[in-house]
C-alpha cells in the first residue's frame, strides 16, 4: 500500500516500514512505530519556538520525538531528526493525558510540537492535538509541511497555528531532502490560510539563494500580505559550507526587499539585528522589540505601540492572534527549541576530541544527560575550565576513553598554565567588551567568551553587566558607550565581518576607544571560542590580540597540532564550519 | 594559488634576508620614501603579506612598528623567525604561514604591506589587501622592465611563454585598479640590480627550479651550453635589472599618511 501520512508517499509491503522508518505496514493500515515517544517535554514561549504573531510571549508546552519524514543536509535539527536512538533510554513514553496534564500544571497556554517533524509522529501529534482540544488549550507546530490532503484534513479541526519550513520553489531543494516537489508545501499553505489555521512561513536565507526567498515573498502576498515571513539566516552546521552563510548585513539588506512584499518580515540568527522587531505596516511604528534568543529563537522584550490588536500610533489592525501574555517566562540554559540540539552537538564535539569515532557512543553520553537532566548542569559546567574538565571527565568515563581525557586536559591545562604564567608582569588589563553579530549584542556576563578573556589578563566587561539572556542581550548605544571598552572580541558563532562591523559603529555613532584605536577583532576560524574543546585555540588567540608584546600564538600552527593529537586528521581550515560537533564538514561518525 | 610552498621552501634556503646589502638597499629607498611622504612605522599595527625571510618585516620591527608577517612557506617564516629571534624582537613580530587568500582577516592594520610578493597576483588580492587596513597601504612590485640575460636564455631556450614579472601584479596595474577604486595614492619608480653568484651545481637547481615554476622540464644539454655561457672562474654570475615601483594609498580619500 501507499503510505498517506506525507506527500513522500512511500509504497510499503505488508510488514514493511517506510523511507522515513516511522511508520509501518501492519494488516493492511499504516502504524505508528514509536508513538507517544518524547525526547522532550518542556516549557518554551512562542518567540522562542518561534510563532511570532500567536499568542506573544505565552508559554507553550514543547513536544518533540524523535526523526523526520525528510532527510536533508545541513538538518538544525539533525542530532535529534538523524542521530538519536529510537530506542533511546533518553525518550519517555507519556500517554496524551499526561502530555495535556503536564501543560496544564505549568500553566501552559497551549502545546506545540516542534524541533522535529510532527509528520514523524503523526498519531501521536494528533491524539495529543484532540485531547488538548477538550482541555482549552491551544496547540500547534513546526513543520515541513509535506502533509497530505488526508493527514491535513484530519489534524485542521484540532489545530490552531503552525509554522511552515518552506525549503524552496524547485523540485531540486526537495528531492535534496529526499522529498518530491515542493508544490505540495504550496498547496498546503494556502489550504491552511483558508481553513483559518494561523500560519507563518519560515524560509533559509543562504548565499546565492536571494531571488528565490524573493520568490517566496511575492508567492505568499498573493495569499495575503499579512502572512509573518521568517527569515532564517543560515548556520552552516553539519556538513553545510561555511561559504552558503550570508554575513547579518546581507541578510538585513534582502529582508528590506521582502518588506516591500509582505507586512511582516523577521531576520533570525542575527544577534543585534533590529529586522527581527514587528513594525506597523501602516506608519512604521516600532510595535514588539525582540533580541536574538539562541538559533531559530527570539524573546519579547518590550511592547510599545500595541493595545487590543490594533497599533497605538495609528489605530491600524495588526495580524496578531491572542492578547501578549502578562507573564514573562524565560527558558533555562538550553531550555526549549534548537539550543538543546546545539547543546548535544557540544556533547559530540567533546567525545570526537577524545577518540570517540562511532554514533553509539556518543548517543550513550546524550542519553545520559538527558535521562538526568543534564544538560541544565552541562550549561553551567562548559563556561569555566575546571567544571568542563570535569565534564570531559565524565563523558570519557561513560564511553572508557579516561586517557584520552586526561591528555586532552593536560594539554589545555598546560596551555593556561603557560598563558598565565607569562602574565604575571602585566599590570595593564585591556577593557574588554565581547559581541556576538552587531554592536550592541553583548555576550552573557556567565558566558565562556568572557571567561577567556579574563583567563588571559583582560577585564571583562561583559561581567559587569546584567543581561540574563540567550546567549546574550542587545544593550543600548548608551551602555557601550559608558563602558567604553578598550578592545572588543565578535564571537565566531556567527559570521560578522569586521569592515561591516565598523561600519555599523560608524552608523550608529558607537566612537569608543575601541573603534577610535581599530582594536576590534573576530576569530580567525569558526567556533573557536566556544562550543567544542578548540576554544584553547580562541583563548590562545586572544591572548595574541590582547598582548601582542608576550604573546605570538600562530594559531593555525596550534590549530594543526591540536587537530593531530586529538582529531588524527589534519587542519583543514576551507573544511571548518559552525558546527560543535564536528571538527570538519566532511567528519562523520561510524553507526554500528 | 601560483607556486606551492615547496618551491619558496627550497627557495627560502638561499634567499636574501632582511641584512643582505642590495636587498637592504631597496627595501631602505622604500622606506625612506615612505616616510618622505608622511608615513611614521612607530607603534603602528602593519601587515606584511608574503613577508619572505623578513626583508621588510625585520626593518620595520626594528622601527617598532607592530608586524604580523605572513607566508606561504615554512621555510621563509623559519628564516624570519631565526632573525627576530637573534634581534629580540619578537616582542614586535608575529608570524602566520598562510596564503593570503585563506589568511583569515581577524583585525585591520593601520599599514598593510606587500613587497614583491606573488601573493598579490589578481584583483581580489588587492580587494582584501583594501580590507585589510582602516589606513594606509604600501605596495611595492615591478616596474616597467626586468632583464635578467641568463633567465631569459634559459627561456627562450625552452621556448617558455613570455612574462616579465614573477607573478605579482606590475605597479602600473595596481595605481590602474586603485583608480578604478577612486582612492588616492603616490607612488615613485627606482632602478635596481643585483648579481647572485652560484657553483655549476647550484646554478643548474636554479634553472630547475625557474622552469618549474613555468611547468617546464630543464632540457641538460640546453642548461649546461647556457650556465657555461655564464660561467667566470668556476663560478656562474647571474645579474638582474630591474625597475621596482613603489605606491603609497589612503584606504579613504580624505585621509593622508600623516594622520592615521
Amino acid at each position: 500500500m501507499v503510505c498517506f501520512i506525507c506527500e513522500r508517499r512511500c509504497h510499503m509491503e505488508e510488514g514493511s516500514i517506510g523511507e522515513c522508518h516511522r511508520y509501518e505496514c501492519r494488516e493492511g493500515a499504516i502504524h505508528e512505530r514509536f508513538a507517544h515517544t518524547y525526547l522532550v517535554t518542556a516549557p518554551i514561549s512562542a518567540e522562542t519556538m518561534p510563532v511570532l504573531h500567536f499568542h506573544p510571549r505565552a508559554k507553550f508546552l514543547q513536544i518533540s520525538t524523535t526523526g523526520c519524514n525528510f532527510d536533508c543536509d545541513g538538518c538544525i535539527s539533525t542530532v535529534v531528526a538523524k542521530e538519536m536512538d529510537t530506542d533511546s533510554k533518553a525518550l519517555h513514553v507519556l500517554s496524551p493525558e499526561q502530555i495535556v496534564q503536564k501543560a496544564q500544571s505549568l500553566n501552559c497556554t497551549g502545546i506545540a510540537f516542534l524541533m522535529n517533524d510532527p509528520l514523524a509522529s503523526f498519531f501521536t501529534f494528533l491524539e495529543v492535538c484532540k485531547l488538548a482540544k477538550q482541555a482549552g488549550l491551544v496547540t500547534g507546530c513546526s513543520s515541513n509541511g509535506y502533509f497530505t490532503l488526508k493527514t491535513l484534513d484530519m489534524l485542521i479541526p484540532y489545530l490552531d497555528f503552525i509554522n511552515i519550513g518552506l525549503k524552496g520553489l524547485s523540485n531540486a531543494i526537495y528531492r535534496s531532502c529526499h522529498a518530491n516537489s515542493y508544490k505540495p508545501v504550496l498547496r498546503n499553505i494556502e489550504y491552511l490560510v483558508q481553513k483559518g489555521v494561523h500560519v507563518e512561513v519560515a524560509c533559509i536565507h543562504k548565499k546565492g539563494n536571494e531571488s528565490e526567498v524573493v520568490a517566496i515573498a511575492e508567492h505568499l502576498a498573493t495569499l495575503s500580505k499579512s502572512i509573518p515571513l521568517q527569515l532564517m539566516r543560515f548556520i552552516p552546521i553539519d556538513d553545510a559550507a561555511l561559504e552558503d552563510e550570508p554575513s547579518i548585513q546581507e541578510s538585513e539588506t534582502l529582508y528590506q526587499t521582502l518588506k516591500s512584499r509582505l507586512d511582516y518580515v523577521y531576520l533570525f540568527n542575527s544577534p543585534g539585528s533590529e529586522c527581527i522587531h514587528t513594525y506597523c505596516p501602516a506608519c512604521g511604528a516600532l510595535v514588539f522589540e525582540r533580541d536574538f534568543y539562541g538559533p531559530m529563537g527570539s524573546k519579547l522584550r518590550r511592547i510599545h505601540h500595541f493595545k487590543d490588536g490594533r497599533c497605538t500610533k495609528c489605530a491600524h489592525t495588526l495580524a496578531i492572534t491572542g492578547a501578549p501574555s502578562q507573564n514573562v517566562f524565560d527558558e533555562e540554559g538550553f531550555e526549549g527549541g534548537y539550543p538543546m540540539t546545539r547543546a548535544l552537538e557540544i556533547v559530540e564535539g567533546t567525545l570526537v576530541a577524545l577518540g570517540v569515532d562511532n554514533q553509539h557512543d556518543v548517543t550513550r553520553c546524550w542519553e545520559e544527560l538527558l535521562a538526568d537532566n543534564g544538560l541544565k548542569k552541562l550549561h553551567v559546567d562548559i563556561q569555566n575550565f575546571d567544571d568542563y574538565a570535569a565534564t570531559i571527565l565524565f563523558l570519557a568515563r561513560i564511553v572508557g576513553k579516561e586517557e584520552n581525557a586526561d591528555a586532552l586536559i593536560a594539554y589545555m591545562r598546560n596551555k593556561i598554565d603557560t598563558i598565565v604564567d607569562a602574565l604575571k608582569e602585566v599590570t595593564q588589563r585591556p577593557r574588554v567588551y565581547y559581541v556576538m553579530g552587531k554592536p550592541l549584542f553583548a555576550l552573557e556576563d556567565t558566558r565562556l567568551e568572557n571567561q577567556l578573556v579574563e583567563l588571559v589578563g583582560g577585564m571583562s566587561l561583559n561581567k559587569t553587566l546584567v543581561l540574563d539572556g540567550r546567549p546574550g542581550r542587545k544593550i543600548t548605544r548608551e551602555e557601550l558607550l559608558k563602558l567604553n571598552p578598550d578592545v572588543i572580541f565578535i564571537s565566531s558563532f556567527l559570521d560578522s565581518p569586521l569592515e561591516a562591523f565598523y561600519d555599523a559603529c560608524r552608523e550608529e555613532q558607537i566612537d569608543v576607544e575601541a573603534i577610535k584605536q581599530h582594536r576590534v577583532y573576530t576569530h580567525p576560524y569558526p567556533c573557536f571560542d566556544f562550543g567544542s574543546p578548540r576554544w584553547i585555540l580562541g583563548l590562545m588567540y586572544i591572548a595574541d590580540m590582547l598582548h601582542p608584546e608576550i604573546f605570538h600564538f600562530d594559531i593555525h600552527h596550534e590549530a594543526t597540532l591540536f587537530y593531530k593529537q586529538f582529531y588524527r586528521q589534519t587542519f583543514e581550515a576551507s573544511m571548518l564550519n559552525r558546527s560543535f560537533a564536528k571538527p570538519s564538514r566532511a567528519h562523520r561518525l561510524n553507526r554500528l | 594559488m601560483e607556486f606551492n610552498h615547496s618551491f619558496w621552501d627550497t627557495m627560502a634556503e638561499r634567499y636574501p634576508h632582511y641584512d643582505d646589502p642590495a636587498m637592504q638597499k631597496d627595501v631602505q629607498r622604500v622606506l625612506a620614501w615612505a616616510k618622505s611622504q608622511g608615513l611614521d612605522f612607530n607603534g603602528r599595527s602593519l601587515l606584511d603579506i608574503g613577508c619572505g625571510t623578513g626583508t621588510v618585516s625585520i626593518p620595520l620591527a626594528l622601527e617598532k612598528a607592530r608586524v604580523t608577517a605572513i607566508d606561504l612557506s615554512r621555510g621563509m617564516l623559519d628564516a624570519l623567525k631565526s632573525d627576530a629571534e637573534a634581534l629580540k624582537l619578537r616582542a614586535y613580530l608575529t608570524s602566520y604561514q598562510s596564503d593570503w587568500e585563506s589568511f583569515p582577516l581577524t583585525q585591520t592594520f593601520d599599514i598593510v604591506l606587500a613587497s614583491m610578493t606573488p601573493a598579490i597576483s589578481q584583483e581580489s588580492h588587492i580587494d582584501k589587501m583594501l580590507s585589510a587596513t582602516h589606513a594606509m597601504g604600501l605596495y611595492v612590485g615591478w616596474g616597467r622592465y626586468k632583464t635578467n640575460a641568463f633567465l631569459e636564455a634559459l627561456m627562450q631556450a625552452h621556448d617558455a611563454p613570455e612574462k616579465m614579472s614573477g607573478g605579482c601584479i606590475k605597479v602600473a596595474d595596481f595605481m590602474h585598479y586603485l583608480d578604478t577604486k577612486e582612492l588616492t595614492y603616490s607612488y615613485e619608480f627606482f632602478t635596481t640590480a643585483w648579481e647572485e653568484t652560484y657553483t655549476y651545481d647550484e646554478a643548474k637547481t636554479y634553472a630547475a627550479e625557474q622552469l618549474a615554476r613555468k611547468n617546464l622540464s630543464p632540457d641538460e644539454r640546453k642548461v649546461d651550453a647556457i650556465i657555461r655561457d655564464f660561467m667566470h672562474e668556476e663560478t656562474v654570475k647571474i645579474e638582474t635589472q630591474a625597475e621596482k615601483g613603489m605606491v603609497l594609498f589612503s584606504k579613504y580619500p580624505s585621509s593622508c599618511p600623516k594622520h592615521i
